[in-house]
């Protein structure tokens, strides 16, 4: 009976060290912007949902892309129904690890990297990404800037409106992160 | 042994939260994402308003005016190639503005040429689609006015209401998978004057109110091209084998090309007119009959305002 229940306070105990590692993401902004000769196109999403683990310095997201809002509800469907395809493709994702060693207990701004896989329209790509992550007391934020060229991720242009797409999209990430409860 | 027995599910609780790692946290994170995509509501059953001659389910979306411009040429069969098959005929044209109040409600006012006809309508969608089926089916209300202003030389308008027709509709459509879109649409049209022909044949007198029922689909061949298809069968004793006057149900078929703003349809179809309002009450020739009319539908969506 003792060792049962010295196991199962050791168990307990793992999970509050676990939850203390493991971060989640509680407000998140990402932006995409295409500047093309004829036309401007932005969009934002706010429901990704993104953990980050200080142990393992693992960073993964997963976008929900249908979530993305534009400004004229014609992009908006046909962002879902002919270039990301959502039906079929329904999130992108990054999974990767964080590259710079930090202090997660020392308020401040820090540069930082993340490399990883970028997967998008259900292609899988390598990527890196810049940005920088700031500690703010229990709050992580992270920030990033990217480029997406779209042909790296399988999304077909056609000629028809290759004017008013660009080919390589700006990404804005932003993500507040608070330890797991 | 029996004390390692009871352990064991111990052992494999610890274990499991030890590789408590990186796949199960993205499973987690998917999971998580995608359970808020299950309400996501499902877009472009139909590409527009209209499938051929039947409505879609699809209304214009808020602050946007959907311009469309119609066009049905003369009947194939009627002079052959002396009028290029029709081309240098018009059967009707029709010149609409669609504004969307809100993604469900959007009003409109048009003009056909047939009976000169300035028609009000109004379209609302209080159910959508959505992925995870919890609503199975999108449900769209229906309601047109139409009013002729045209001469009278037969004195059949001795009031000005006489010059008004109904139509209502009701929409059900479905998209199954991201290539079938499929509706059903019953429909009532009704005219303030007709005149009280007879069928010879069953004795069945002509009703100012007409049921018929709507049916339509359209098939994604690639991402900007569609087949479209779309049928009324029309409830009229007095239109059932009278051989005086020959009626027939419309059936249209079509080719869908969407380019970003545009939306074109190249139709055929035997339907008399563009609005339901006169195709479904005066519609005297058929496919067999050579009474195929060629035609197009083009729609241009702009934005009006900020969103």
């Amino acid at each position: 009976m003792k060792t049962i229940l010295t196991f199962l306070s050791l168990t307990i105990l793992t999970i509050s060290v676990n939850a203390q590692d493991l971060y989640a993401v509680t407000e998140s902004e990402i932006k995409f912007h295409s500047d093309s000769p004829l036309e401007k196109i932005e969009a934002i999403n706010k429901k990704t949902k993104s953990f980050f683990k200080i142990s393992s310095k693992t960073l993964m997201f997963v976008i929900p892309v249908v979530s993305f809002k534009f400004e004229k509800p014609l992009m908006e469907e046909h962002f879902n129904e002919n270039y990301l395809e959502t039906e079929k493709f329904p999130t992108a994702k990054f999974s990767g690890t964080i590259n710079e060693e930090l202090d997660y207990t020392k308020n401040g701004t820090y540069d930082a990297s993340a490399t990883g896989k970028l997967t998008i329209h259900g292609v899988e790509q390598e990527r890196l990404i810049n940005g920088t992550i700031t500690v703010k007391d229990s709050q992580l934020i992270f920030e990033g800037n990217f480029q997406i060229k779209l042909k790296d991720h399988d999304i077909d242009i056609p000629s028809i409106v290759i004017q008013n797409i660009a080919e390589v999209v700006d990404v804005t990430a932003t993500l507040v992160y608070e330890p797991k409860k | 042994m029996l004390k390692i027995d009871y352990l064991l599910p111990f052992f494999f609780i610890a274990f499991s939260l030890v590789s408590f790692a990186q796949d199960d946290l993205m499973d987690m994170l998917e999971a998580e994402a995608t359970e808020e995509l299950g309400n996501e509501k499902v877009q472009a059953t139909f590409k527009t308003q209209r499938i051929i001659n039947l409505h879609s389910n699809e209304t214009v979306k808020k602050k946007t005016l959907d311009f469309r411009v119609t066009h049905r040429f003369g009947s194939v069969g009627l002079y052959k190639a002396h009028d290029l098959f029709g081309m240098d005929n018009v059967n009707d044209i029709r010149i609409s503005f669609d504004y969307g109040i809100t993604d469900y409600l959007q009003v409109g006012i048009a003009r056909s040429k047939r009976q000169e006809l300035i028609d009000g309508s109004f379209k609302f969608r209080p159910f959508t689609q959505t992925t995870n089926n919890k609503v199975p089916v999108s449900l769209v209300l229906l309601g047109q006015i139409g009013f002729t202003p045209q001469r009278d030389p037969d004195s059949l308008y001795l009031k000005t209401a006489h010059r008004f027709n109904y139509t209502y509709q009701l929409i059900i459509a479905r998209k199954f998978g991201t290539r079938i879109s499929v509706e059903i649409a019953p429909t009532l049209t009704h005219r303030n004057i007709i005149r009280r022909y007879v069928n010879p044949d069953n004795g069945a007198e002509e009703q100012n109110t007409m049921f018929a029922l709507g049916a339509g689909g359209r098939f994604k061949i690639t991402q900007r091209t569609a087949v479209l298809i779309d049928y009324f069968y029309i409830f009229s004793k007095y239109r059932q084998n009278n051989s005086t006057t020959p009626f027939y149900n419309p059936l249209g078929i079509g080719i869908e090309i969407e380019t970003g703003g545009h939306v074109f349809h190249l139709v055929a179809t035997n339907a008399a007119g563009i609005v339901a309002g006169n195709y479904l009450p005066y519609n005297n020739e058929s496919w067999r009959g050579l009474g195929i009319k060629a035609g197009f539908n083009i729609s241009r969506v702009f934005n009006v305002g900020k969103r």
